[in-house]
């Protein structure tokens, strides 16, 4: 821990100074522009991110909504999925030179409409079918881009515990 | 020891107060208040960014090495690395701070280590590396004044809907 503290103390203090020191009017501008003054460049999030924030979290609802037959929070869950799966189509089109929109309609749009209509028949046994299908349409993306240890399955456990997934009785 | 410790902190937190206080007042253009129908595009800043993207990272990265699942293990700290280095070009500076530089200073002797275990796949190895990575994030949210952001090896799955078992 001491060997991170000092270091980063150090590295901070003389940071401090040196951006004290660049302040306008100190006649620096003219330097080599260090990493940290550079220009703030918006973090562009790739798929991985786009996966890990909006994707799998929903995955993971959309099982715990239905599970508990929890059917108007399973279908806002889906469409969450699906709206998640047309942004990132548009903001990645292609990933490692596929066409990420043909991947995803090729892996998912079966088991989507399926699992949209298990929702709205509140008819849990299709639903977890349907579920076990959009799993392996997951699974199956990730080996075809080269990520077959990304193994996506039915939660096992909750992974939300601020969020009621059972209905309203 | 200590003293020194909070010595040096001391001087840190005030440096960075001055140079923040130094900086030249933003236009008033810039407080505008925007009308309440325009959206403004959301620009995460740290806090949502170490949420989003490292966090989840950090996490699979324990759990995926603590299984031994070698090929996942490496692409969580491929994808860990990846985000350190978006974060940086995104805030360069954070509270005065340069944020490559406390980065560099807090990860990149851990993130080597962790690389060298994954490739060696040591178990051993891993952990200790693991637990200095750990050691190295709280070391830089103590220094950026957030030492209650205390992370530490995950204690069971966040991700019940992900395998961490080698197949």
């Amino acid at each position: 821990m001491r060997m991170f503290v000092y270091p980063l103390i150090a590295c901070a203090a003389v940071a401090a100074a040196t951006g004290m020191m660049a302040q306008p009017g100190a006649g620096l501008a003219q330097q080599e522009p260090r990493p940290a003054d550079a220009t703030p460049v918006p973090y562009n999030p790739g798929i991985g991110d786009l996966m890990t924030i909006l994707v799998q979290p929903r995955h993971t609802k959309l099982w715990l909504a239905g599970h508990q037959e929890n059917w108007p929070l399973a279908g806002y869950a889906l469409k969450e999925i699906k709206q998640s799966f047309a942004r990132i189509a548009a903001g990645v089109p292609n990933y490692n030179g596929a066409p990420v929109a043909d991947l995803i309609e090729t892996a998912m749009s079966q088991p989507m409409a399926s699992l949209d209509f298990a929702i709205k028949a509140g008819e849990p046994r299709q639903f977890a079918e349907q579920y076990g299908k959009l799993t392996a349409g997951c699974n199956a993306c990730h080996a075809s881009t080269g990520h077959p240890y990304i193994v996506i399955k039915t939660p096992e456990g909750a992974a939300f515990a601020n969020q009621e997934f059972q209905p309203k009785r | 020891m200590r003293g020194i410790f909070l010595r040096l902190v001391a001087a840190a937190i005030m440096a960075t107060a001055v140079l923040l206080l130094t900086r030249p007042a933003p236009a008033l253009a810039e407080e505008a208040p925007k009308a309440a129908d325009e959206p403004v595009a959301f620009n995460p800043m740290m806090g949502a960014l170490m949420n989003m993207f490292i966090q989840p990272r950090h996490a699979r990265l324990g759990l995926a090495g603590r299984e031994e699942n070698w090929p996942l293990t490496g692409y969580a700290l491929h994808e860990l690395k990846q985000s350190l280095a978006k974060i940086s070009a995104a805030v360069p500076r954070w509270k005065g701070l340069p944020v490559p530089d406390l980065f560099d200073a807090a990860l990149t002797e851990p993130l080597a280590a962790l690389e060298a275990a994954i490739k060696a796949k040591d178990p051993r190895q891993f952990g200790e590396a693991y637990g200095q990575l750990t050691a190295g994030c709280n070391a830089c949210h103590a220094t950026t004044d957030h030492p209650f952001v205390v992370l530490k090896a995950p204690d069971a799955s966040e991700f019940p809907d992900q395998e961490f078992k080698s197949r």
